[in-house]
């Protein structure tokens, strides 16, 4: 089977996560032949089996490239949060185009679109959640496809596998912490090490994320700081409930 | 036959599990020994030598039973630990068998065999953990038995330890106190000293070492009143009555359409840390982990949430897919289902769930409003 690695607008840290695989790389080769992938490859072919895009589409040219892509393709996995809820470019959606142009002093030569999770644009196969994604899911996913088994998404939060770990709670300590909300499947990395959820996997389908607003609230959390955190990996997601946060 | 854990009748105890809970003699004709405080540590070693010594352990603000290796990690907390007994028999991630693909053919090896076949000597749990532990050997030992359990809780002494005074959360006066019914030794701190309770014949075995003297009638008293004081704090805290114990499970289910459970459903986050830290949950998922191509892996159990969506996810349907019929669940096969099935409830009292409960919801709360 062939692969190929596509970027759109994003830090390309997932393709770097592809190379971090770093000895797993060797099994995946007895399996695969990577085709394209602009961060390791001189020469890059299509079409391929399996692609992996990562990023999201920010200007007219890297949408029709997304669609290319899709044609392109038998199976689409949208690779890191980026490509899964916007990330953290869909933060700009939170602020006036205008406001947005200032940035970059003036404005840019082609308009920009609103940065959208791929599921916007095309239909996504798997979703690899994370920022970068987990090489242990990657390599999950990667199985599953070879056995012919179903892949799943994890639906549950990182709170299960922080808990798992015995670590001690740090919304109990007064940390804003998005892990009853965020897809788990990180083995509770950050939390583990002390820091908060920032929420980089997204929320995952069941999240009751007014339930977690209520519990921020009552920590003593005012509106702009949860909206703030919310906004960070997943506006796009959670467009309806920060609006409804606003208005209340 | 049912029972009622709060009518001691001991000889209904006496289950045909093979587990040496170890029959009670009589405790009433004990007359109870004591321990000097300053010889606690060398009965400790004593102990650790002759068996493989299990205590409470605090690390980085998390309190847990662990191995001991020298008497001094012992941790001496006036109340039960954060984390309860349960993942030294049952544990968070267990992995049954490895298999290896050989000429066609699957080659297996049982990790069973690897698991140790000690003798352990638990000291310093507490009654809401013994108790637990009874509703354990329930699921875990009676219809169905669980080889890698069974292994890991055979050969298993238990010596016992009064609370000081209770935590925030405790609530164990509802489920008969902090003494449980099967115990090997019990330890109640009465000053200078702590009382023993004789609860087995290994446990009596044990107090014809050195350390132990003939108790008075007045150390006997004191602990009797050490324990009422403690437990009347608790009632105090925290009045819960459900001595009946079939009319209450009765009471509960014909709750099952209560606007609570909408309210409940409201708060709770599904993040299933009740069901981690209860001393009794035992759900579990299975769960094959290989590599790329199949040829070689490993099958392995893991803890499983009634709070998730996916617990109840079938080929069919999701027959739990609102979270207020997964918080229902959960009180249910707390204080309902092991009614019908093995009259007792799986619920010790423990507290540690409303402890650690991110949205606040108490289950004491939560019966006081079922109940009433």
């Amino acid at each position: 089977m062939k692969i190929g690695i596509f970027s759109l607008s994003c830090c390309e840290g997932c393709s770097v996560q592809f190379l971090n695989l770093e000895e797993k790389i060797l099994d995946l080769l007895k399996h695969f032949g990577i085709e394209n992938f602009r961060l390791a490859k001189e020469y890059n072919e299509m079409p391929v089996d399996i692609a992996f895009v990562e990023g999201t589409p920010t200007n007219r040219e890297e949408i029709l490239k997304l669609l290319k892509i899709r044609k392109d393709c038998n199976v689409l996995v949208a690779l890191g949060t980026c490509a899964v809820t916007g990330g953290v470019s869909a933060m700009v959606n939170t602020m006036s185009k205008k406001e947005a142009m200032e940035v970059y002093g003036g404005f840019p030569p082609e308009m920009p679109v609103d940065p959208k999770p791929l599921d916007y644009y095309v239909d996504v196969d798997y979703h690899l959640y994370g920022c970068p994604f987990s090489k242990e899911e990657l390599m999950e996913l990667i199985t599953s496809i070879i056995l012919g088994k179903k892949y799943k998404d994890k639906e549950y939060s990182v709170c299960v596998e922080c808990s798992l770990r015995e670590n001690n709670c740090l919304l109990d300590q007064g940390y804003l912490c998005l892990g009853p909300i965020t897809r788990g499947g990180c083995k509770a990395l950050c939390p583990s090490n002390g820091k908060p959820c920032l929420g980089c996997r997204g929320p995952y389908e069941d999240a009751n994320i007014k339930g977690h607003i209520k519990v921020l609230q009552d920590i003593g959390f005012s509106k702009e700081e949860i909206i703030e955190a919310l906004s960070l990996f997943s506006y796009e997601k959670l467009k309806e409930v920060i609006g409804w946060l606003k208005e209340e | 036959m049912l029972f009622n854990p709060l009518k001691t009748n001991n000889e209904i105890f006496i289950t045909n599990y093979g587990i040496n809970f170890t029959k009670i003699v009589n405790s009433v004709m004990n007359m109870g020994v004591k321990i000097a405080k300053n010889r606690i540590s060398e009965f400790l070693d004593y102990l650790r030598r002759r068996y493989v010594l299990y205590a409470p352990i605090e690390k980085d603000g998390i309190s847990k039973i662990g191995k001991i290796e020298s008497v001094s990690e012992i941790a001496f907390l006036p109340y039960r630990t954060k984390i309860s007994v349960k993942p030294i028999f049952f544990p968070p991630e267990e992995k049954f068998f490895k298999f290896q693909k050989k000429d066609g053919w699957f080659e297996l090896e049982d990790y069973l065999l690897q698991i140790d076949e000690e003798e352990k000597a638990i000291f310093g749990l507490r009654g809401c953990d013994v108790r637990a532990l009874e509703v354990l050997d329930r699921y875990m030992l009676s219809e169905f038995q669980d080889p890698y359990y069974r292994k890991r809780r055979e050969n298993t002494l238990i010596i016992g330890l009064s609370c000081d005074y209770p935590r925030e959360s405790c609530f164990c006066t509802a489920f008969g106190g902090m003494i449980p019914n099967r115990y090997d030794l019990w330890f109640t701190d009465i000053g200078s000293h702590y009382f023993v309770d004789i609860g087995s014949e290994k446990g009596r075995e044990l107090v014809n070492s050195e350390f132990f003297e003939e108790a008075t009638k007045e150390d006997e008293a004191k602990k009797i009143r050490k324990i009422n004081t403690v437990e009347m704090e608790i009632n105090r805290r925290t009045k819960i009555d459900l001595c009946e114990i079939k009319k209450c499970a009765q009471e509960i289910k014909k709750k099952a359409n209560d606007p609570i459970w909408e309210e409940l459903g409201k708060l709770c986050l599904s993040c299933g840390k009740c069901n981690f830290v209860c001393p009794t949950c035992h759900c579990f998922d299975v769960k094959d982990v290989t590599n790329i191509d199949g040829s070689e892996g490993e099958r392995i159990r893991a803890w499983d949430s009634c709070h998730l969506y996916e617990y109840a996810k079938t080929s069919a349907e999701n027959f739990r897919k609102e979270r207020k019929a997964r918080v229902r669940y959960r009180i249910y096969d707390k204080f309902v289902f092991p009614v019908m099935r093995y009259g007792v409830y799986a619920c010790t009292g423990c507290g540690r769930c409303n402890e650690v409960c991110p949205a606040g919801i108490n289950i004491r709360d939560v019966l006081r409003r079922l109940i009433s």
